[in-house]
């Protein structure tokens, strides 16, 4: 009685927050059941993951720990959702440039394998491992590429779940989880490598960086995250979004003339249903100022700050 | 767009504490602190770093992370790793890369409601382009607290009116916005009207925020008048002076390091040896600041510290931590407690420590090369002390040396002659004292004792 009344209690806040959202969402856009499946799907490999680095072993599907974990908010991180969003993204990107037989690996890291700085050589090598491990889509790879701190913040919640749960020795459960995040390499995530290399980057190859068809997709994104100073999630995103208008942007803050923008948007995004409206876009885009483009972008780290979102 | 060879040849390296303090860092992470604003042994006024060291320090795991930071003069983006060790988070700089500057901004503020606001000298909050509390009026630090600098501005206050997004306000060019917001620490709610700071091509650079309840505008007033009444027997240089000196010194300081230590490539050495005294004068002028400023403080009636224990062990390695470098630079050995010899005692942290720091550094300073000075920890008596191999002090001088300007006949060593006093004064606020005996086989001891933490 006293459990059912204190979950009917604590039901009738969260159901204010749940019609909250669906009367008054912020986005322009409702997400599509598309997204929704296969953002859960992605968060399911990733708690499932760390389940089996806790050494909870299951025959269902499904994480045990899901159920409590979703339904209890715990999984309201937007830096969790951003993740999942941008491995959407890279996966229907990395399929589209596969299909249109562009290699995912380009030449760029191979050829920096023979650097004469050897930070450098490292970086490419170290990239090429990671976009080899990431290519394999499984629970565990998706856990690879995690920033540490979301790693840390979603293994001590899981951890809680099982705690609270009282089935399994918390102290087995913590020393996993400490095991886990003490094993857990960030800096061998695909984001991490290819942020270093770009960082690193000699200034002969900078050139590369401007045509994904030399540089390859990670480095492709890594460059205008650094250019832009915006996350490299947050670049695959726009890159993979309906409206090609955020990429458009981007690429004339580069100073790409039109063709030259056109030849990247269909490298990357391929052919879509909307491509008729690129004519008139691209009009848009040549009477746009380079410098005018590049201060807008410039001002998106605001939006990505995550600072603000509890503002 | 961006310049070549960001890699560095050495790491730049600094340690921050659980806190953000800055305990020990390489002149160029000390010129972008002093350079923002901060202050010796203060919270690191550079956002980025304070940003990355706090994950650190909070997961315990290592990152690897590029830090955008801005100083007056560049916009600089550096490939930092950042790594927990024992209590304190290790960054060390791999990359440094000046970026084609941000536009600054120049141009007036537009807003005409604004304009009003400044002329009757409302109290303003600025904030970053990533939303960090940069600077706010000594009237708001004094109702919101100085720990809000370098923090984001959401940590301390919410916007009432959740339809308005402030980020989406800076955006557009609706501006100014007057909106309510609440401080969660105290959930005072307070109008303020919000202004988009631009450059001049309208890119956003961060935000102005003026404080319009009365709380606001009569603890400005009060701020603001204060200097010009000093009702207490102190100095009278008010609460701006030192900030308002420190932040030109810092600079001075920071330049003349970074000068000398030929991080930009090698100079002549006459002119190396220019910068470091230039960096050395700067020095002595920051800590007579500081010691100015304690002075104008301590000798106010209404002068409090605060009671919390504190460890005298934890205090002796962070102090031996600080000092090392200048230890080493004198060629004194600096001989720590066992770290086994736990002794706690009451006072306030931050004092306890300036007063061992003074006492330390006094004791490098008047050493001869080749001694050594050891902090010995007594928990019977609930005391520390700092043991020198110098020539001690007389019988006859040990009550003198303690009085305010007292240098016994010494000079252009850097002292200021107050470090001693004030710390006397430190100790006795605490319930405590600082007496001065001679040591073992020469040399002087000097022993704070405070109230134990155990009674």
């Amino acid at each position: 009685m006293l459990d059912a009344a204190t979950a009917s209690a604590n039901d009738a806040q969260m159901l204010c927050e749940d019609i909250a959202q669906q009367l008054f969402p912020r986005a322009q856009r409702a997400p599509s059941e598309a997204i929704l499946a296969s953002t859960r799907l992605i968060l399911q490999n990733l708690v499932q993951a760390i389940e089996a680095k806790l050494g909870i072993s299951s025959d269902v599907a499904t994480p045990l720990s899901w159920d409590m974990l979703s339904r209890s908010g715990l999984l309201r991180e937007a830096a969790l959702l951003e993740f999942a969003l941008a491995r959407m993204a890279e996966h229907h990107i990395s399929q589209r440039l596969e299909t249109g037989g562009a290699a995912f690996l380009s030449q760029l890291p191979n050829r920096l394998l023979d650097s004469d700085d050897p930070l450098v050589a490292e970086c490419a090598r170290k990239l090429l491992i990671a976009q080899n491990a990431a290519q394999i889509r499984s629970p565990e790879s998706f856990l690879r590429q995690l920033p540490a701190d979301v790693l840390h913040l979603l293994v001590w919640r899981v951890v809680a779940v099982f705690q609270m749960d009282g089935s399994r020795s918390a102290g087995n459960l913590i020393a996993s989880g400490n095991q886990l995040l003490a094993t857990h390499d960030e800096a061998a995530a695909v984001h991490a490598t290819a942020a270093k290399l770009v960082y690193f980057l000699p200034e002969e190859e900078r050139g590369s960086l401007l045509n994904p068809k030399d540089c390859g997709l990670a480095l492709y994104a890594s460059g205008l995250a650094h250019d832009y100073r915006l996350p490299h999630d947050r670049i695959l995103r726009f890159i993979d979004e309906q409206d090609v208008a955020p990429l458009l942007l981007m690429l004339r803050g580069r100073g790409h003339q039109a063709q030259a923008a056109l030849a990247i948007v269909q490298h990357l995004r391929g052919r879509r249903s909307d491509d008729h409206l690129l004519p008139d876009l691209l009009v848009q885009y040549e009477a746009l100022d380079p410098e005018a483009a590049r201060s807008e972008v410039l001002g998106w780290r605001l939006a990505a700050a995550p600072v603000w979102k509890a503002g | 767009m961006m310049q070549a060879s960001p890699r560095l040849a050495l790491p730049i390296k600094c340690v921050v504490d659980a806190e953000g303090k800055l305990m020990a860092a390489d002149a160029a992470v000390r010129r972008l602190h002093f350079g923002n604003g901060g202050v010796e042994g203060g919270t690191i006024a550079v956002p980025g770093l304070l940003e990355l060291a706090s994950l650190c320090w909070r997961t315990g795991l290592k990152f690897e992370r590029t830090v955008h930071v801005a100083d007056k003069e560049h916009d600089l983006e550096l490939w930092v790793e950042a790594e927990k060790r024992e209590n304190l988070v290790n960054l060390s700089i791999i990359g440094w890369q000046e970026r084609a500057s941000a536009p600054r901004a120049s141009s007036p503020i537009r807003s005409p409601e604004l304009g009003i606001t400044q002329r009757t000298n409302l109290p303003v909050m600025y904030l970053n382009g990533t939303g960090l509390i940069l600077r706010a009026d000594p009237a708001l630090l004094g109702i919101f607290s100085t720990d809000c600098i370098a923090t984001p501005f959401v940590q301390h206050f919410r916007l009432i009116d959740e339809a308005v997004d402030i980020a989406a306000l800076l955006r557009t060019n609706d501006i100014p916005g007057r909106t309510k917001i609440e401080h969660i620490g105290s959930q005072t709610r307070h109008d303020v009207l919000v202004d988009a700071i631009k450059s001049d091509d309208d890119h956003l650079l961060g935000a102005r925020l003026v404080f319009l309840t009365d709380e606001a505008k009569a603890s400005k007033a009060e701020v603001d008048e204060a200097p010009s009444a000093p009702a207490h027997p102190g100095l009278g240089l008010g609460r701006h002076f030192a900030t308002a000196v420190r932040q030109p010194l810092g600079r001075i300081l920071a330049n003349a390091e970074t000068i000398g230590s030929e991080l930009n490539g090698p100079i002549l050495e006459q002119y190396s040896s220019y910068a470091k005294d230039i960096a050395s004068a700067a020095r002595h002028l920051a800590e007579l600041v500081s010691d100015l400023e304690d002075l104008d403080a301590i000798d106010k009636p209404d002068f409090k510290v605060a009671q919390e224990p504190v460890e005298f062990g934890d205090i002796a390695k962070r102090v031996a931590g600080l000092l090392a470098l200048k230890a080493a630079d004198h060629q004194i050995e600096l001989s720590v407690p066992d770290p086994e010899i736990r002794c706690h005692a009451m006072g306030e942290f931050r004092r306890v420590l300036q007063i061992v720091l003074n006492l330390v550094g006094n004791a490098i300073r008047y050493s001869p090369g080749g001694s050594t000075v050891t902090i010995v920890i007594d928990p019977s008596d609930c005391s520390i002390s700092v043991i020198d191999q110098g020539a001690g002090v007389a019988e006859e001088d040990r009550e003198r040396i303690f009085t305010k300007f007292e240098r016994l006949g010494r000079s252009g060593d850097g002292g200021s002659g107050l470090g001693l006093y004030i710390s006397r004064k430190l100790a006795r606020a605490m319930r405590g004292d600082l007496t001065v005996t001679a040591a073992d086989g020469g040399g002087a001891k000097f022993t704070l004792r405070l109230p134990s933490a155990n009674n």
